[in-house]
């Protein structure tokens, strides 16, 4: 088999008494849209802030293509092309929607030690950003501070600003929350629309749009794996109904 | 509305700018040369108080040290003439390094090395965030003020007196219309260095990471280099103000490196305005101004500056800036 585009190896972490993580070993294949679901309180986001890298996993190894990672800082990830979008929408607030994908945009533009050149005027930015614009289809709103928008906007905003670095994987936690049917219907399409060329693992919450999107799901209850499979595996799956559907047979 | 904010302020800025560069007739129409003592005071606090916009107002970093840094430049100044009247051999002689007063020597030099001492309380300040960065910098300044009170050699607590400004071939500085032509000119400079600076793609970074440091880090930005980039341009800055500043006293204490003198920094930054880079300019201006009409009259004027200063912050979103602006969001 291929060595898949993310591995993780016997991930442990724990706070306190509480077992976050438990001998999470996840296999993310490239090309693949990975969904992470599970109750309240599973686990999942202390997930993806491990392999962000803003959480040190207490043992176990995290491995992008084959490289392992487990010790590199958040940027340093971003910069080998593991992008994160934030449950609690994270933009930058006081800047216009295309300062905030230029932003994007120019960290994987070499250093920013630039002192003196415009970088609103810089032809290498402002292409990508508005490629990146267009593809959030917020051209109109883009000189809106993003402030401003809506919540949905700032969600997809959030989603496109993960983008907009062209990452190899793309870490979505909960992309939908918090969002009417309107927007889950739109950021479906948006997820959909990116599938096959990108690898994802997903959170969310929204059932209908994890058994539609995911190519593969894992099953997460108190921090370990308890069922990994296609959407009709995982459906089909009578522990994971038993401890995550709350079904009795 | 942004657009006429900025027009505004432009205006304001252009009319200020002329006022500026005719102050010295001015002076001579009022009869006033004292005049062009105290606006030369005014465009150096204001240069100090533009660099910590910098950190603070962009970069959301809050020293409470800064007047180190202007101290530190300053007592280059002080020292290098100091061993050329009296003498004495720099380092007790062991290093080959000749005294000085030569501006186009000295004063880069007291910048440099006001930037590397930024350099070096950043690198280590920078860990820590919030209060406990406010709390580490206003320790090593006060460091630095106790090191430089205990140098009996440079005069401890009384400080050095000058016998005469740094010399500048082609331009005679002890003339004060002359230095204050000088210290204008450091000014503008800096603004524009600053300006663009802002809006160049370090800006962006230094700006990015005051709002949302964790999500510029997930954007793959390690922004402690920038974060220690912009806290030692900063020191720079305020380095120059300093070599000024002791040019124009002829005089240096270590009074100026007291914490009570960064915050008086402070002060003028958000009295002007935050992250404006003018607004702490008229900042500088106001507080300058204030405290030397209001002296006039009482030796109590911090009395009636301080519930001054706290109506402005109340009610003034952006200072002096803000309110020039006409009250609107005035970003840009």
């Amino acid at each position: 088999m291929d060595e898949p585009l993310l591995r993780t190896v016997a991930l442990e972490k724990r706070f306190g008494a509480v077992q976050a993580t438990s001998d999470l070993s996840l296999e993310i294949a490239a090309g693949e849209v990975h969904a992470l679901i599970g109750p309240n309180g599973a686990g999942k986001t202390t997930v993806i802030k491990q392999l962000a890298g803003e959480l040190a996993p207490d043992s176990g190894r995290i491995l992008l293509a084959g490289e392992d990672i487990t010790a590199l800082p958040a940027s340093r990830r971003a910069q080998l092309g593991l992008a994160r979008s934030f449950q609690i929408t994270s933009v930058f607030e006081q800047m216009s929607v295309r300062e905030n994908l230029a932003l994007a945009v120019q960290a994987h533009k070499g250093h920013s030690f630039r002192f003196w050149r415009s970088a609103a005027r810089d032809n290498a930015l402002t292409g990508p950003t508005e490629a990146a614009l267009e593809r959030i289809g917020l051209e109109a709103r883009s000189e809106l501070l993003a402030a401003n928008l809506s919540y949905g906007e700032k969600r997809q905003l959030e989603v496109g600003m993960a983008l907009a670095g062209e990452p190899r994987l793309l870490l979505l936690d909960e992309p939908m929350a918090g969002m009417g049917p309107g927007g889950t219907v739109k950021m479906t399409e948006l997820i959909q629309s990116l599938k096959g060329r990108l690898t994802m693992l997903l959170i969310e919450h929204d059932m209908n749009a994890v058994f539609s999107l995911a190519d593969r799901i894992t099953v997460l209850v108190y921090g370990a794996a308890l069922a990994t499979g296609t959407p009709d595996e995982i459906r089909g799956n009578a522990e994971v109904r038993r401890a995550y559907l709350g079904e009795s047979e | 509305m942004p657009g006429s904010c900025v027009s505004r302020v432009s205006l304001v800025a252009a009319c200020c700018a002329l006022l500026l560069a005719l102050l010295p007739w001015l002076a001579d129409a009022f009869g006033d040369p004292y005049l062009v003592t105290l606006f030369s005071r005014i465009l150096i606090y204001a240069l100090a108080a533009v660099s910590l916009d910098l950190i603070i107002g962009y970069g959301g970093m809050v020293s409470l040290g800064h007047a180190a840094f202007v101290g530190s430049g300053a007592y280059v100044v002080a020292i290098l003439a100091f061993h050329l009247q009296e003498g004495a051999p720099l380092f007790g002689g062991f290093l080959d390094i000749q005294a000085n007063d030569q501006a186009l020597l000295v004063w880069p030099l007291a910048v440099v090395i006001s930037a590397l001492l930024a350099a070096l309380i950043g690198a280590i300040s920078l860990r820590t965030r919030g209060m406990q960065f406010i709390m580490i910098t206003l320790a090593f300044a006060q460091m630095l003020y106790y090191l430089f009170v205990s140098l009996e050699g440079y005069g401890g607590d009384d400080g050095i007196s000058l016998w005469s400004r740094s010399r500048l071939p082609g331009l005679d500085l002890a003339d004060n219309v002359n230095f204050y032509y000088v210290c204008l000119a450091s000014l503008l400079l800096f603004l524009w260095l600053m300006r663009r600076l802002v809006y160049s793609r370090f800006g962006r970074v230094v700006r990015g990471t005051r709002e949302n440091q964790p999500r510029m880090e997930s954007l793959g930005f390690p922004v402690y280099r920038y974060q220690l980039a912009a806290f030692t341009i900063a020191g720079a800055g305020a380095g120059l103000a300093g070599v000024l500043l002791a040019n124009q006293n002829e005089f240096v204490s270590p009074g100026l490196l007291h914490w009570t003198h960064s915050g008086e920094l402070i002060v003028m930054v958000l009295l002007g305005g935050m992250g404006t880079l003018l607004g702490p300019v008229f900042g500088a201006a106001a507080l300058l101004l204030m405290e030397e009409l209001l002296s006039a009259y009482t030796e109590h004027w911090m009395f009636f500056l301080g519930p001054f200063l706290i109506l402005v912050v109340l009610f003034a979103k952006r200072g002096i800036y803000g309110w020039i602006c006409g009250g609107g969001d005035g970003h840009g």
